[in-house]
């Protein structure tokens, strides 16, 4: 039965080439764009390494300092009332901020409060911090830095090319030692040289590579460096700045992903207890923790509160996903109510033999399902081509997209969520038409 | 005629539906993509006001609790010394608000009544001339202006234009944090990048004694190599010790800023052009199909005595009629949108948007038409009566 059904398909799709083309092109262009976007979607916000176990984080960047006052608005309402004046007034009391001032948090601030919030099993500071301009054979290498603490590499699991991570003992020592990343080694000793053990000078001072990781998208400011240092190497002062506001940024790992929200109202808990500095010009300390993708949400639309920007993501990329899906779809729905039209002399024929509803409905959508699927493969081939173009050329601003078996898996339900969805309109359409209806179209 | 139409279409709404559905949908994408691209070309086409190529940036990063006088003095030193290389033009130091640095600073002053927003700029006597701002009135502060009773500023004409409308406000003082006066007017600063808005904006001087870690613009002769980058670093590290620092170049962030607009817009034109693309096969496929379908109507027409021509203009007409009630479905919602003022973009983008899409769709569509329709009026009544 099935293999008469793709015999079938097969002749109906080579009969009419024009629709067939037609119809290849909007799905295989659709599902491309559809899977390159998951392929982003995915590198950006999927677990897997230095994220694995990016459920559990929850990311802290962000201290607000607010001088929030009680703003008490006077409403006066007159009115006539038998011909007198009489005002009604009401007060209206709210809030009015003042004073707005954000910034990354000072590691003072970090050490001394954050060290041992309940529900973190691991606690790491890090801050990005400026870059070092080094000349190799007159050529400028621009390495960005990360200064991190030890446990920095317990939370984020870096896929090391060469050697190992330094740990905390190494970063309380001020240990001359740094991780590179593999572009980074690449281009300063040469592709595929072992960089263990050699030295590179930065800042007037003689680094010891122990570890090579495999590079990542730059779009994640917390993860990616060219170079990772121990934060007790950053400028002297900075670590012991009395300020609250800083370069430096915490990550937390709780030991479910249940108890990450606990963990982030214990943090937000925290905020009020930390004397501020400047009570005059501050009332209101907030520390802003968010997750991964909460974290991108307000990266992207460059927000402030974090819902905000999340419902705006969600409604932004949902609204353009079902537009963006609907029009190939109705295209294909309309070229394939045409087609199913073509073919009612078919139809009347295997009616009038007995053939139920049913059985024409399922064949129908299935020829549907096999050209979608015929077209996904083209637009699997596309989407694999474009985004290693994308990867090689740089164009999304080193961004890595990565084409993970996921990807694929979530490719193949597109694909056959399409097919189902443009062939059931008009195979139902078709399959209700009457014998003698259609027999009769056919002798016109 | 027309009521004909009418009927011919409602006779056909089944798959008429459809049509009308594809066509409001596309207008709606077209809408949306094209006020994007509109909005981001009527900035762009804004002019920067400064010059990036070969003009270089050095930021630095002070220790914390660096010594004052060791900081005016290293500052000093260094501009000097920089100053008699012969690729070096003109040098200025100014705060980290530099272009394309995504760095900015807003304030509002309330001076009795009087509420005035500006952005804010810090910059040396050297700035104008080392990015090449143009003046549009006054001149530039120099260092004599600096030891007057009042701060120099430059204003740029948008602050002019939004808050002194027709005067010119040239040495007149301005109160903002203070007394200032105003001693020149800049043309355009468009510093956030070109696809950024401009805003009010306000230079205030950078003073030698300044605290804050520096930034030091540099304006290369032109034709300056780039192993001189590493001549420069050199020199500077050798004078700023134990200063963290990072040369950059305006033209790779001009570029690099700008990009971070027009890929996403020309992405977004990319997908735009293939949804047109489908929606134009799949209108053609179909309607090529309708014509062999309505061979026995046609024939009958033209037996009747209808023109060629006449078969083409009432396809045409039909399929215009039906991209038509597409677009007034399309207009109504897309009108929401400067109604409820949902984003702060002038109607004069909506109106180029709107009209643009409808006409790139009305294009379309026409030419799909064209070819089936010219296909039908070339059927032969006879023969299409024949095979009836």
């Amino acid at each position: 039965m099935l293999k008469n059904y793709i015999k079938l398909a097969w002749i109906v799709l080579g009969r009419k080439k024009l629709f067939t083309f037609i119809s290849l092109f909007g799905i295989s262009f659709t599902l491309m764009i559809l899977m390159v976007l998951t392929a982003y979607f995915d590198s950006e916000l999927g677990s897997h390494p230095p994220l694995s176990k990016s459920d559990r984080i929850s990311f802290l960047n962000r201290v607000v300092m607010e001088q929030i006052l009680p703003d008490t608005t006077r409403i006066i309402d007159s009115t006539a009332i038998d011909g007198v004046m009489a005002n009604d007034t009401t007060l209206n009391i709210g809030e009015r901020t003042i004073n707005y001032s954000s910034s990354s948090a000072s590691y003072s601030l970090l050490d001394r409060y954050l060290r041992n919030v309940p529900y973190a099993e691991i606690t790491s500071f890090f801050s990005p911090s400026q870059s070092f301009d080094l000349f190799i054979n007159n050529k400028k290498l621009v390495f960005n830095t990360l200064y991190t603490d030890g446990y920095y590499w317990d939370i984020f699991d870096f896929e090391f090319v060469e050697g190992d991570p330094y740990r905390q003992p190494a970063v309380d020592d001020r240990s001359p030692v740094i991780v590179i990343s593999d572009a980074a080694r690449d281009a300063y000793f040469g592709s595929g040289v072992n960089a263990l053990g050699q030295e590179i000078a930065l800042n007037r001072q003689l680094f010891r590579v122990v570890g090579v990781v495999k590079e990542i998208s730059n779009s994640k400011g917390f993860l990616h460096a060219e170079v990772y240092l121990p934060l007790t190497h950053i400028q002297p002062g900075i670590l012991k700045e009395p300020g609250l506001m800083g370069g430096f940024e915490a990550a937390f790992l709780s030991a479910r992903p249940a108890d990450r929200l606990k963990l982030e109202a214990e943090v937000a808990r925290k905020a009020a207890v930390i004397p501020l500095p400047d009570p005059e010009n501050y009332n209101t300390l907030t520390l802003q923790t968010h997750t991964l993708l909460e974290g991108f949400a307000l990266r992207v639309l460059s927000e402030n509160d974090k819902t905000v920007a999340l419902r705006w993501l969600y409604s932004i990329v949902g609204s353009l996903l079902v537009l963006f899906m609907l029009i190939p779809t109705l295209n294909l729905i309309n070229v394939n109510v045409t087609r199913i039209l073509e073919r009612s002399d078919e139809i009347g024929v295997r009616k009038a033999f007995g053939a139920r509803t049913r059985d024409l409905l399922i064949q129908f959508v299935f020829e549907n399902v096999l050209l979608t699927l015929i077209g996904g493969i083209i637009g699997l081939i596309l989407a694999i081509w474009l985004i290693y173009t994308l990867n090689t050329s740089k164009v999304l601003g080193g961004v890595i997209l990565s084409f993970s078996p996921s990807v694929f898996v979530y490719g193949f339900f597109i694909t056959l969520f399409f097919g189902i969805l443009s062939g059931l309109l008009p195979a139902w359409r078709m399959s209700r038409l009457h014998v003698i209806e259609a027999l009769k179209q056919n002798a016109a | 005629m027309i009521s004909h139409i009418f009927k011919l279409i409602w006779n056909r709404k089944r798959q008429n539906s459809l049509l009308i559905l594809e066509i409001f949908f596309a207008f709606l994408i077209l809408f949306a993509v094209l006020g994007v691209v509109f909005f981001n070309l009527d900035r762009y086409r804004q002019p920067l006001g400064f010059e990036t190529e070969n003009i270089w940036v050095v930021y630095f990063t002070l220790p914390p609790g660096t010594d004052s006088s060791l900081l005016v003095n290293t500052k000093k030193q260094l501009k000097t010394t920089l100053k008699q290389f012969p690729e070096i033009e003109q040098l200025s130091y100014s705060s980290h608000i530099t272009p394309f640095s995504n760095s900015n600073s807003v304030s509002t002053n309330d001076h009795s009544g009087f509420s005035l927003q500006t952005w804010l700029c810090e910059a040396d006597e050297d700035f104008a001339e080392t990015m090449g701002l143009k003046l549009v009135a006054g001149r530039w502060p120099n260092a004599a202006d600096y030891d007057g009773k009042y701060t120099p500023v430059v204003i740029n004409q948008l602050l002019l234009d939004t808050y002194f409308k027709d005067s010119s406000m040239v040495d007149k003082i301005f109160s903002f944090n203070g007394e200032n006066k105003i001693v020149g007017v800049v043309e355009h600063y468009k510093y956030l990048g070109e696809f950024a808005k401009e805003n009010p904006l306000t230079f205030f001087p950078f003073r030698e004694d300044d605290l804050q870690s520096p930034a030091l613009s540099i304006r290369l002769v032109p034709g300056t190599s780039a192993d001189f980058e590493e001549k420069l670093n050199r020199t500077v590290q050798a004078i700023t010790k134990d200063w963290e620092f990072a040369i950059e170049h305006y033209e790779t962030r001009r570029v690099r800023n700008s990009q971070e607009v027009w890929i996403p817009l020309v992405a977004l034109l990319v997908i735009c052009t293939f949804l047109l693309v489908n929606i134009a096969m799949g209108l053609f496929g179909v309607l090529i199909y309708n014509v062999s379908r309505r061979r026995p109507e046609i024939g009958l027409r033209m037996a009747m005595g209808a023109s060629s021509g006449s078969i083409v203009r009432q396809f045409m007409l039909e399929l215009f009629f039906l991209t038509g009630l597409g677009l007034v479905l399309g207009v109504f919602f897309a009108v929401q949108v400067p109604l409820l003022k949902l984003f702060d973009v002038p109607v004069s983008i909506y109106l180029y948007a709107g009209f643009g899409a409808m006409f790139i769709i009305f294009t379309l569509v026409g030419l799909c038409t064209l070819y089936p329709s010219q296909q039908a009026s070339r059927i032969h009544p006879a023969i299409a009566l024949h095979e009836e």
